[in-house]
């Protein structure tokens, strides 16, 4: 199982990581991270860096992430370095939704 | 020509046979040139003016000097008149103007009536006959003429039709261009602002493929989220599932103490005989309790079963392999530049096959408007033919007061309206040849 992790940064967000297949089987994981009392209500940063492959469920919890943060907190930021990983959520105009880096 | 064959007189004397027989062959080449002249211009009008003078006054002198010849008069004129005028007017026309001075004094002269001679008269005859014969063929040439223009008139007339036939089609082709590229450029009535066909189609796709992502990311979005509420169902099973193993417990203990209380009984004797009924009710109930557990642990082991199956399902509906929508989306992209670019290419083809009509229309309107030399051409075949009518009734005239032996008066009241007739249509032709210089300004 990959692993998903939160932590706490000094500016008071908060970075979810994930790495090596964000797929359904992670969904659990996820969930228990975006509820947790650290990630709720903090500006939240999706770190994407470490993921080789993503599927339409990654993208579903990723949307389901956005809708609990609510208009609470500012566009959530998702950090990309591979390539593949950004075309996929461009296809999904998810640079409309999110905020790319 | 037929002025030579029949210019065949008896010779009885040497000098004037010369003479005359050069006069006839002068006759005869005139008559050839203007036939050749007619073949080679397609106007005879001046070929035969100059040469039908020129064969005139080449022919006047001979003729007159036969007659002096015939009374015995004086013969030294003859070798300037005939040998010489037979080649001299042929090649300078204008030249024998001067000469009808000459010939006057024998009008005056009564011997001049008098008949012919015999041996003279031959020769006259000779040449009428080659005058008869010059005419005739005047006669045939007219008549081509005329069959030239009706020729003519009628090719042209053919050509015109298919000019106009030309332009009829290349302007309907023009508007089937014209419509294909309106079709092509998105016209639909009023709506010009929609771009070309194929882009509409191109941005049509694109559009579908936009909506099938966002359908994916909305099902997988929402297995998710049933996902959860299944991991939280799962949650309560598992709660369920602790809250039977206690109630479990409880039974068991219960039998125990029902146990324990009818050992008890036992040995109180037959005083506790009552108790000792309750206690085996109470053990009753505690195997009761321990079956309805066993139930319902049986039931959420099943419901764990069916919860997993439907989480399986869920994964399936949740998980679509983007990488597929990505190569679909970058497929769409590749065919709408293909499709851009075919596009531009009709759409330039269509300009040029537009620009292409334009020309041809162009190219018709010039060569009909070049066709108009139909009409000049006709008038001056028809000018030609005119005057050769006239020459042509001269010619036979003269022919026929020569032929007939009529008296020298009468000659030259022939050769007199033939010249006239000369001189007419020298002026015509003139102020014909003005006129054509004009049109052909236009």
């Amino acid at each position: 199982m990959d692993h998903i992790g939160v932590q706490k940064n000094a500016d008071g967000s908060v970075t979810i990581e994930v790495g090596g297949r964000f797929d359904f089987s992670t969904h659990a994981q996820f969930r228990a991270a975006y509820e947790s009392d650290v990630v709720r209500g903090a500006r939240i940063k999706v770190d994407l860096r470490k993921v080789d492959y993503l599927d339409s469920a990654a993208l579903g919890m990723l949307l389901l992430l956005r809708e609990q943060a609510g208009r609470t907190t500012d566009r959530i930021v998702l950090q990309v370095a591979s390539k593949d990983v950004l075309n996929i959520l461009k296809v999904a105009s998810f640079d409309q939704l999110f905020d790319l880096r | 020509m037929g002025g030579g064959g029949t210019a065949k007189p008896r010779r009885t004397e040497a000098r004037p046979l010369a003479s005359g027989s050069l006069a006839l062959r002068a006759a005869a080449a005139a008559t050839a040139l203007v036939v050749l002249a007619q073949l080679v211009w397609g106007s005879v009008l001046d070929a035969v003016l100059v040469l039908m003078v020129a064969g005139a006054w080449a022919l006047v002198p001979s003729v007159l000097a036969r007659w002096r010849r015939a009374d015995g008069a004086e013969t030294n004129d003859e070798d300037q008149d005939g040998g010489e005028s037979g080649l001299a007017p042929e090649l300078d026309a204008p030249e024998p103007w001067p000469e009808p001075a000459a010939p006057e004094p024998y009008v005056e002269d009564a011997r001049a009536f008098a008949p012919p001679a015999p041996a003279g008269g031959v020769e006259l005859a000779g040449v009428g006959a080659a005058l008869v014969a010059g005419g005739r063929t005047m006669e045939r040439t007219r008549a081509d003429i005329e069959r030239s223009r009706s020729l003519l008139r009628e090719a042209v007339a053919g050509i015109f039709e298919s000019y106009n036939g030309l332009n009829v089609r290349v302007q309907q082709q023009q508007q089937l261009v014209v419509r294909m590229a309106g079709r092509l450029a998105g016209e639909r009535g009023n709506d010009k602002s929609e771009g070309g066909l194929f882009q509409r189609f191109v941005a049509e796709t694109e559009g579908s493929m936009n909506e099938l992502v966002q359908q994916i990311l909305k099902v997988a979005k929402q297995s998710v989220e049933m996902a959860n509420h299944i991991d939280d169902i799962t949650m309560k099973v598992v709660e369920i599932e602790r809250v039977a193993t206690r109630a479990q417990k409880l039974a068991d203990a219960s039998s125990m103490l029902a146990v324990n209380a009818k050992i008890e009984a036992t040995k109180a004797g037959r005083h506790a005989a009552g108790f000792s009924v309750v206690a085996s009710e109470v053990q009753n109930l505690a195997v009761e309790s321990r079956a309805f557990n066993e139930q319902i642990s049986e039931l959420i082991r099943e419901v764990r079963a069916e919860v997993d199956q439907t989480q399986l399902v869920i994964k399936e509906l949740a998980s679509q392999d983007m990488n597929l929508a990505l190569l679909a989306r970058s497929r769409a992209d590749e065919l709408g530049h293909e499709v851009g670019a075919v596009d531009a290419h009709i759409r330039e083809s269509l300009e040029t096959v537009a620009s292409i009509a334009a020309d041809v229309e162009r190219d018709v309107a010039v060569g009909i408007r070049h066709l108009q030399f139909e009409d000049i051409v006709t008038q001056v075949l028809e000018q030609s033919a005119l005057a050769l009518e006239r020459l042509t009734g001269g010619t036979s005239h003269l022919g026929n007061v020569l032929s007939d032996g009529a008296s020298a008066e009468r000659v030259e009241g022939a050769v007199e309206g033939l010249t006239q007739a000369c001189e007419a249509l020298h002026v015509k032709a003139e102020q014909q040849n003005l006129e054509e210089g004009a049109v052909e300004l236009f």
